[in-house]
């Protein structure tokens, strides 16, 4: 790996955020009432809501970590990145149409057309900002990292910097510019990628399995470089991982928003349509990429690879741009460009979505002030997020492991909202009550498994008392096993207890409507 | 909110024949899609988990056990969906036909802004 300052990667990350800026303007001309703020003025088309939900997926975290996990660990990098292609399969299965006909801009919209709209939306905009500001902590550590490792950019400057081009797509293009810029990162995204696995075939071998072989031939592992267990070790923790993962999509607010985007049900399954294929072509390039590095590199290659593995693919581009000069440069500076791109447009997503729970959920509907002011309200809360984010990251400094904040995220999106959606959609006996009983215990639950697990106990522990065994009490990485279940429980109990009527006609309504999209609001389609 | 009344009777909207039939026909659907889906995850997660070793043995040199079952789970996915598409256009038809003829009164969420 080259260190320090990199021209070339600077050069090539700076034309594709200047298209990303041009992109913004345009953008921000179009952008005036609060349905074009936060959603577009739902009049994405499918393949475009898509393109770009498969882009706010294949994050940084996909295309450095799988093929990363797949370089070091083989198998289950493998059996991750096959997972991953299930996970829009259950949005669709489950939440992308029913949410179209239900809400508007946000999913506590759906909860409120049966459920009493004060508490189910204070909850809510809990929720999604815990999950919002874990997951962006998450992204501008590991942005910050990413930068100075790649470009030779200062850790504090990266984030400075990316904090500020993050705001800038957020502030004045709204859902639109951060929609085009998914949209401009994917398709580079998917674009560098088959030209890396191209460039493999070409390279290392013609035969995908050959290259295969090669890897575990490489790999110091050996034969069971292809067995599984060498990343999550147990049975109970593979399944964990695996229940966690394909769970992880179906109660995160920013992914769930994007379906709001869209006119209507149809549309709205188009996108979750594309969004599965592209995620599936691009799993199965990168599960390649991973093997063809451990294939290209051998086990030399755990030096330049870096300890989680973050820097294989960089290496392999190096290796295939011809291990230096100008093709290995460009190479690298495509990877690099693509990640921070991937970076920054994710942050966006996750900003525009906190600040809707905090403008339209909290403000508008729950205090009950004037729509019209969301999008002011709407851009402050954006500046406050990044501002405490900006803090929080720059105090954290780089050294730190930030592994337990996605998962943290993910976590609470499977335990808190999840269970809530679910039941207030197909269960009649749902109440307000178990709305916000069990978004609390998903939300708390999650909270205190992750603190009492592996990923942060080691640390915790030694702060509390010198005795404290450094073994962490709770087994698993992911929690979801055990707070996804307590968040179901917590709705069932809270409705039961509940003395609020079982209003039947409202839940026929909420079917009806789910299944058909009867009664929708059409206006902010007609008014673009 | 909950509630408000509307002129709709969405109880009888809910009950009619061509709702049922909607409901039905994705009732059948997702019977079998789950199960598909559900076996697909179980032998991929449930080999993995439990015959770690298995993963590892190469059918041909390159080609594992485990990477087919991946390979075999991500088909599973696609296929699914693809089969969701097709059924889905028809349940667009049904739903279309379920509510033909009612004047919605919109409610909730705009009633309450």
């Amino acid at each position: 790996m080259p260190e320090g300052f990199n021209p070339t990667a600077v050069v090539v990350t700076l034309m594709l955020l200047a298209v990303t800026l041009v992109a913004t303007y345009t953008a921000a001309k179009r952008t005036r009432t609060a349905a074009d703020f936060w959603t577009a003025g739902g009049a994405i088309s499918g393949r475009k809501n898509g393109i770009a939900i498969a882009g706010d997926f294949l994050s940084s975290a996909s295309l450095l970590g799988i093929s990363g996990l797949v370089f070091l660990t083989g198998m289950d990098g493998i059996v991750y990145a096959a997972i991953v292609c299930g996970i829009f399969l259950m949005v669709l299965f489950m939440m992308a149409e029913k949410l179209r006909n239900l809400g508007r801009f946000t999913f506590a919209d759906a909860l409120a057309t049966r459920l009493q709209a004060g508490p189910v939306r204070i909850v809510s905009a809990i929720s999604t900002l815990f999950i919002c500001v874990f997951y962006l902590l998450a992204q501008m550590v590991a942005g910050g990292v990413l930068m100075e490792a790649l470009t030779g950019i200062a850790f504090t400057w990266g984030v400075v910097v990316s904090a500020v081009l993050m705001l800038s797509y957020v502030l004045f293009g709204g859902m639109l510019a951060t929609t085009w810029l998914q949209i401009i990162k994917a398709v580079s995204l998917m674009a560098v990628v088959g030209l890396l696995a191209i460039l493999v075939l070409i390279r290392i071998d013609p035969n995908p399995l050959q290259v295969a072989h090669l890897a575990s031939v490489q790999s110091a592992l050996g034969d069971s470089y292809f067995a599984s267990g060498n990343a999550y070790g147990s049975s109970l923790n593979i399944i964990s991982m695996a229940v966690a993962v394909t769970l992880s999509a179906v109660g995160l607010p920013h992914v769930l928003m994007r379906f709001f985007t869209v006119p209507d049900a149809a549309q709205a399954r188009k996108s979750a349509i594309w969004a599965i294929s592209l995620i599936a072509v691009f799993n199965v390039l990168i599960i390649f990429l991973g093997l063809a590095a451990r294939a290209a590199l051998g086990d030399g290659g755990n030096a330049q690879a870096g300890a989680g593995g973050n820097l294989a693919l960089p290496a392999l581009a190096v290796f295939l741009g011809g291990g230096e000069g100008f093709g290995a440069d460009l190479l690298l500076a495509l990877v690099v460009a693509i990640s921070i791109a991937t970076l920054l447009a994710v942050s966006a997503g996750l900003v525009l979505s906190a600040s809707s729970a905090v403008a339209h959920d909290l403000w508008s509907q729950a205090f009950r002030r004037p729509e019209r002011q969301e999008i002011p309200v709407g851009r402050v809360a954006a500046v406050g997020i990044v501002l405490v984010t900006v803090g929080v990251t720059l105090l954290l400094g780089s050294g730190q492991n930030i592994t337990f904040l996605s998962t943290l995220a993910v976590s609470i999106a499977a335990s808190a909202n999840f269970p809530v959606l679910i039941m207030t959609l197909i269960w009649r006996r749902m109440r307000t009550i178990g709305a916000v009983i069990g978004s609390l215990t998903g939300l708390i639950s999650s909270l205190v498994l992750i603190v009492l697990g592996p990923l942060l106990w080691p640390t915790v522990a030694p702060l509390i008392s010198d005795s404290l065994s450094v073994t962490a009490p709770f087994p698993l990485s992911f929690p979801i096993l055990i707070s996804m279940p307590l968040g179901f429980i917590g709705c069932i109990v809270g409705s039961l207890l509940s003395k609020e009527e079982i209003d039947d006609a409202s839940f026929d309504e909420l079917q009806v409507r789910a299944l058909t999209g009867a009664g929708l609001d059409k206006d902010k389609v007609l008014s673009h | 909110m909950a509630s408000t009344t509307t002129d709709t009777d969405w109880t009888r909207l809910w009950a009619s024949p061509d709702m049922q039939a909607l409901r039905r026909d994705r009732r059948a659907f997702f019977a079998v899609a789950w199960t598909l889906f559900g076996a697909g995850f179980t032998t991929l997660i449930g080999v993995s988990a439990f015959a770690k070793q298995t993963m590892g043995s190469e059918i041909v040199d390159g080609l594992s056990v485990g990477l087919v079952l991946a390979l075999a789970y991500i088909t599973i996915v696609m296929v699914v969906t693809f089969w969701y598409v097709q059924r889905a256009r028809v349940w667009d038809a049904m739903a279309a036909r379920a509510i033909a003829g009612t004047r919605f009164t919109s409610r909730a969420e705009s009633a309450d802004a």
